[in-house]
């Protein structure tokens, strides 16, 4: 009897594996590799079916990187018109700040794809404030042009101060990955974090003029595609975006948001001493006015990141 | 202070599971006290949506933006509804995310499981408005309030709080010049508060035990100013105006009359009615 029972417990043993391992087969289970937000419900077969149902006319379609819509024909047939997303990109970008001449900076920025991306990065883009007249690109594999912007400069003294875009862009025809492009530029103003924004290359984009055409409801909930997160990938960089008379309270708040946002995605050790420290220093430095001179840290960089943006804060802050 | 340390006790208290976890342009950037639907899928190495994943939600602030020179244990932030969850099918998680009046830099901090691993992941969002301009005109207006001549409100100087709606910023523009053509002798006026960058909660009592709320209740838009008249100790006798014919010019150029009110010691232009936006 006990020997039954042995029995019995050791094939409800195995039946409870087989189980598992079918749950995981039936649901697809597998290792997570990582998060994605989406600009719209998730593209399946049954999206055509359920969309009688619903009424949901926009899908986003994670495989293949695509905003889907559902457009009613006159004969009261179902289309599908698909868009290719300029976000399928990981790219990385090393930044660094150089003091050049007579209180010139020099910037430079190093992409790279990663091997995860499907897409090839074919453009750059930050926002820089309008009024610094004297920054200058540097010469580079990419051409660049400027784009005036009425995005307000919050960190201006000039009246009605606006930003404007920057914006390199690949006009070959290669779909290769992007491997240490350098691009860059100089200016006189002083160092803060910015998000940059990258976009892929792709075949069939989707532009402005195709979501404003939408009917109205559709259009509402596809503008949502062309957002920086999903239209592209962002990634905060070092960039001229100080005025040189900014107060360095100001400056200060902006080292201390760019060092606590990469810790959060992971690029800085969450135990860096380093960052621990520069983040304390520059609380007591921001609550105190600004005014004193900053101080100098007792930590040491761990990592060519962290020794740059030490490099930053410095420059920044002197 | 770290500005996530509490955001960090706060994902641990959550679930044991969640571990510790976009300056200029914060992107995307949400109004203030609105509620926006988030939905994300945790996906495999060939990016395929995983079925019934737990997902952890938790939100944070970075300190010190927008102008917010102070911090402390009150500090508001977004919150994530729920906070936790299993996905569906389709291997989606949604959950509201709740902005407050605070407008600032904040983060979602999110971790996803199965019984194979988990992944985390953050995503940074701003708080505010973004059409508001900085406004201040040195040929006419002297500015007042801050650390430059008044209290220190946890702001610093009054130069952080000049940012204006441009319908707004041009009212009291030619409001001022209106005023002094019928002024002989005067060459400016005082100008006082307006709004931070983002615009938001401009938190005057931050620093005497009453943070991150009103009074102040109308400076959050963008769309009102604070311009001296006699008594208020911090504008050269010279550059006072009378409240009420400033008044009176303000809403000559666009201000509402019922929104715009005589504070005896200083006219509140208002260029729209506070109950149009959170405050």
């Amino acid at each position: 009897m006990s020997s039954l029972y042995a029995v019995q417990r050791r094939w409800r043993g195995f039946a409870a594996l087989l189980l598992t391992a079918a749950t995981g087969l039936v649901y697809g289970q597998a290792k997570p590799a990582r998060l994605v937000r989406l600009p719209a419900p998730l593209w399946s077969d049954e999206a055509p079916e359920r969309s009688r149902v619903t009424g949901e006319t926009v899908f986003f379609d994670l495989a293949r990187n695509q905003a889907v819509f559902l457009i009613t024909e006159p004969s009261g047939a179902l289309r599908e018109a698909r868009y290719d997303l300029p976000g399928a990109i990981e790219p990385s970008v090393w930044f660094t700040v150089k003091p050049g001449a007579e209180g010139v900076l020099d910037y430079s920025y190093v992409i790279s794809d990663s091997g995860r991306s499907r897409q090839r990065t074919r453009s750059m883009t930050l926002l820089l404030p309008g009024q610094d007249v004297d920054m200058r690109p540097h010469n580079s594999a990419w051409p660049v042009r400027h784009e005036d912007a009425a995005v307000p400069d919050g960190n201006t003294k000039v009246p009605f101060g606006t930003m404007r875009w920057i914006i390199w862009e690949d006009h070959g025809s290669s779909d290769a990955k992007v491997f240490g492009l350098s691009t860059g530029l100089s200016s006189k103003y002083l160092p803060g974090f910015t998000n940059a924004t990258f976009e892929g290359k792709s075949e069939k984009p989707l532009t402005r003029e195709i979501v404003v055409s939408l009917p109205a409801e559709a259009a509402a909930k596809a503008a949502r595609f062309l957002e920086p997160g999903f239209g592209g990938r962002t990634v905060l960089v070092a960039a001229p975006i100080f005025r040189p008379d900014t107060p360095k309270q100001t400056i200060a708040a902006n080292l201390h948001y760019g060092i606590s946002s990469l810790r959060n995605q992971g690029q800085i050790a969450k135990d860096s001493a380093w960052a621990r420290e520069a983040l304390q220093s520059l609380s007591t430095f921001i609550e105190s006015g600004g005014i004193a001179a900053f101080p100098a840290g007792t930590a040491r960089p761990s990592g060519a990141l962290e020794a740059e943006i030490a490099n930053i804060v410095a420059i920044a802050l002197r | 202070m770290s500005t996530f340390t509490r955001t960090a006790i706060v994902v641990s208290a959550i679930a044991s599971l969640a571990g510790t976890l976009a300056a200029q342009s914060y992107s995307p950037l949400f109004a203030p006290r609105s509620t926006h639907r988030e939905v994300w899928v945790c996906v495999d190495q060939y990016n395929r949506p995983i079925p019934y994943a737990y997902f952890t939600v938790a939100t944070g602030y970075y300190a010190y933006t927008n102008a917010h020179y102070h911090d402390d244990p009150w500090h508001v932030f977004s919150t994530a509804t729920p906070y936790e969850g299993y996905a569906g099918s389709s291997g989606e998680f949604g959950f509201d995310l709740a902005t407050t009046i605070v407008a600032q830099a904040e983060a979602i901090l999110m971790s996803c499981s199965n019984e194979f691993g988990t992944v985390y992941a953050s995503a940074d969002f701003g708080v505010g408005y973004n059409d508001l301009y900085y406004n201040h005109h040195d040929g006419i207006w002297h500015k007042i309030g801050g650390t430059d001549t008044g209290a220190n409100t946890g702001h610093g100087t009054t130069d952080y709080n000049r940012y204006m709606r441009t319908d707004a910023a041009y009212g009291v523009y030619y409001a001022t010049l209106d005023y002094l053509a019928g002024a002989p002798g005067q060459q400016k006026v005082c100008t006082n508060d307006m709004a931070l960058w983002l615009g938001g909660k401009f938190d005057i009592n931050a620093l005497i035990g009453a943070p991150w709320r009103s009074p102040h209740a109308s400076h959050d838009r963008g769309t009102a100013v604070d311009v001296a008249g006699p008594g208020s100790g911090q504008c050269p006798d010279s550059y006072e105006v009378n409240v009420a014919a400033f008044i009176d010019r303000c809403v000559a150029r666009g201000a509402l009359r019922t929104y715009s009110v005589n504070e005896s010691n200083h006219a509140h232009c208002n260029w729209a009615n506070p109950a149009t936006y959170p405050h």
